[in-house]
């Protein structure tokens, strides 16, 4: 189970990483928010493996912040960069 | 029941990394961006949600509330993230994959014709 676990937790890192290339080589506006959500993503799921595995509860704590941050983050982003306004 | 809820765990792991996994994947081989957001709303999400009942079968009181919150979070939140970047896709034009080769199931071979053709393509 501890093997299990810390292969997963390499391999996450590695899905963070290629991530991070994607966020930079993106073709567009769109694909490049799209993979910063999934890297945010990613990360919250680090997070709660790290957690698990470890058995405390700090870094969920994190991940909840992060998904709560992601979502808007991604939410403000999408909208000014289809309407050209926040609201409204 | 301790080696049993392991061996659960385990395998929900390994299923949440093979969704996150096919989610990344849909980033770098989905041909256009609509199709990239449909293969990583969902895989994402689900994929850390499978990586969230695998944290509750730790049976730590503090854990359980936090997994099932970003669970049920995640699964409210995702569609909606999804949508709205669809729309800002659509609004400002985003090329549409229009497929390659001929259409074997059409007499000349020719694309079927749809609203959205005259837009530019890929």
């Amino acid at each position: 189970m501890d093997t299990l676990v810390d292969i997963a937790l390499v391999w996450l890192v590695v899905l963070l990483g290629a991530c991070a290339v994607r966020v930079v080589s993106a073709r567009s506006t769109v694909a490049r928010i799209l993979a910063l959500d999934t890297l945010v993503l990613v990360l919250i799921g680090l997070l709660v493996l790290y957690s698990a595995s470890r058995d405390v509860s700090y870094f969920l704590d994190a991940a909840l912040i992060l998904a709560l941050l992601g979502f808007v983050a991604t939410l403000a982003a999408a909208r000014y960069y289809g309407r050209g306004r926040l609201f409204g | 029941m301790g080696a049993v809820l392991s061996v659960a765990a385990g395998i929900l792991v390994v299923l949440g990394l093979l969704v996150l996994t096919l989610a990344v994947a849909g980033i770098y081989r989905m041909p256009d961006v609509y199709n990239e957001i449909q293969a990583t709303a969902k895989g994402a999400a689900l994929g850390i949600v499978a990586l969230a009942l695998a944290a509750m079968l730790t049976g730590d009181g503090p854990i359980i509330a936090r997994a099932v919150l970003i669970a049920v979070f995640l699964l409210i939140t995702a569609p909606l993230a999804a949508h709205a970047l669809v729309r800002a896709a659509y609004l400002s034009d985003e090329p549409m994959y229009r497929g390659e080769g001929e259409d074997a199931s059409r007499p000349g071979g020719q694309p079927v014709k749809r609203p959205h053709d005259d837009a530019s393509s890929i």
